[in-house]
């Protein structure tokens, strides 16, 4: 029986993976992952944007602390942002919000982002930022309507909705947050099976 | 929440799991979790200098201040400086294991897993002292879900799984079973130990 290889620190889907998991389990609804998902995005752009600079501007020994400095500034200021338009939520969120920008500080850290860095990729990292970002709301969409059995539309408080999930739940398991991982495993699983089946039928 | 459900639920929920899923966060440039007993200290020593500093911190500057959105910022300064001095303390030292002490404690200045038990300790536990057991028993939660989690990695990857599972899939859906079950612990043991807040 042939082991499942082991995932590539190279591997863009393994390094959504990364991104996603903080999300994952922080995100109930589908507002809070609007805020959680944009949150990675931009603090992941923050990193790819900074490596370059760093690597140029800064010494060597301390190119890993600006990169880390720089990213972690990025998602105090998204935090921010959250605080100040919608006050109710960042309280329900700030401890993911804080673990998402974390994890991004320890992916530019890994060097993840900044090995290979040139700003030229910059446009091509937000694409795969956008992406992600909409990886993440597919995420909280679908456990929104597992959790609630009902999905709120996307500018109201779709916040309301998790707190009665957790009255009135449909499949409570996915409110909880081992649901996010359930439902991030099998999103992956299923990506990888559509991907085969359509690139087979193509 | 207790100190029994940070160490279950927001250690092991949060971050065991994430270095189950992603491989790479227990240490910020390595692939394992911390091995061995130089490791395992140095993840140990900068999980409590780093979430202590960062709960008093929080409880003494940022919440007064209501900067609590500057969380990671200062997170990133503290476990930095922090991880600083202890790898020139221990670097102070002689011998392999010193030296071995050293490199761990530079690669782990950054780790998430230590965010995570710091923000843990600092958001659930009140008092300084309860923010310090809350930091260490974090610690050593993680240590703990590290070992297990990685037998139940290695023993995945020999099962007959469908292709589209292998890998990440299998590792985050079985993450999440036991997280449910650690749950599921938390609920039952946390309000014994709800008191040490």
């Amino acid at each position: 029986m042939k082991p499942a290889p082991r995932p590539s620190r190279k591997d863009p889907v393994f390094l959504t993976a990364i991104g996603l998991a903080p999300v994952a389990i922080g995100s109930v609804c589908l507002v809070d992952s609007v805020v959680l998902g944009g949150a990675v995005a931009f603090s992941a752009l923050a990193a790819a944007a900074a490596a370059p600079f760093a690597r140029r501007l800064v010494e060597r020994p301390l190119q890993r602390l600006a990169t880390i400095l720089v990213v972690a500034a990025a998602a105090s200021l998204w935090s921010l942002g959250v605080r100040a338009v919608a006050p109710e939520l960042w309280g329900r969120l700030h401890f993911w919000l804080s673990l998402a920008g974390a994890n991004c500080m320890a992916l530019s850290a890994a060097g993840v982002s900044s090995e290979d860095e040139d700003l030229a990729r910059l446009p091509g990292r937000l694409v795969t930022s956008l992406l992600y970002f909409l990886s993440a709301l597919a995420i909280g969409a679908a456990r929104e309507i597992l959790s609630t059995a009902a999905i709120a539309p996307f500018f109201l408080a779709s916040g309301i909705r998790a707190g009665e999930s957790a009255a009135r739940p449909f499949l409570r398991i996915f409110a909880l947050p081992s649901g996010g991982f359930i439902v991030l495993g099998v999103g992956i699983a299923l990506a990888r099976y559509l991907k085969r089946n359509v690139g087979r039928k193509a | 929440m207790s100190v029994v459900g940070i160490a279950f639920l927001s250690v092991f929920g949060v971050n065991a799991l994430l270095r189950y899923g992603s491989g790479t966060c227990s240490e910020c440039r390595g692939t394992h979790a911390p091995r061995g007993l130089a490791g395992s200290l140095a993840f140990l020593a900068s999980a409590l200098a780093a979430g202590t500093l960062h709960g008093l911190l929080m409880r003494f500057a940022l919440r007064p201040l209501g900067l609590e959105t500057l969380d990671p910022f200062v997170f990133a300064l503290v476990s930095s400086a922090s991880g600083f001095a202890l790898a020139l303390g221990a670097s102070r030292l002689k011998g392999d294991f010193a030296d071995r002490l050293a490199k761990s404690l530079d690669r782990l200045t950054p780790s998430c897993a230590i965010y995570g038990i710091a923000l843990a300790a600092s958001g659930l536990a009140r008092s300084g002292s309860a923010i310090l057991v809350a930091s260490f028993f974090g610690a050593l939660g993680y240590l703990a879900a590290s070992a297990i989690l990685d037998a139940i990695r290695e023993r995945l990857e020999l099962e007959n799984l469908p292709d589209a599972f292998k890998g990440a899939p299998a590792y985050f859906i079985s993450a999440g079973l036991l997280a449910l079950a650690f749950h599921g612990l938390e609920s039952m043991l946390g309000p014994m130990f709800g008191s040490l807040r």
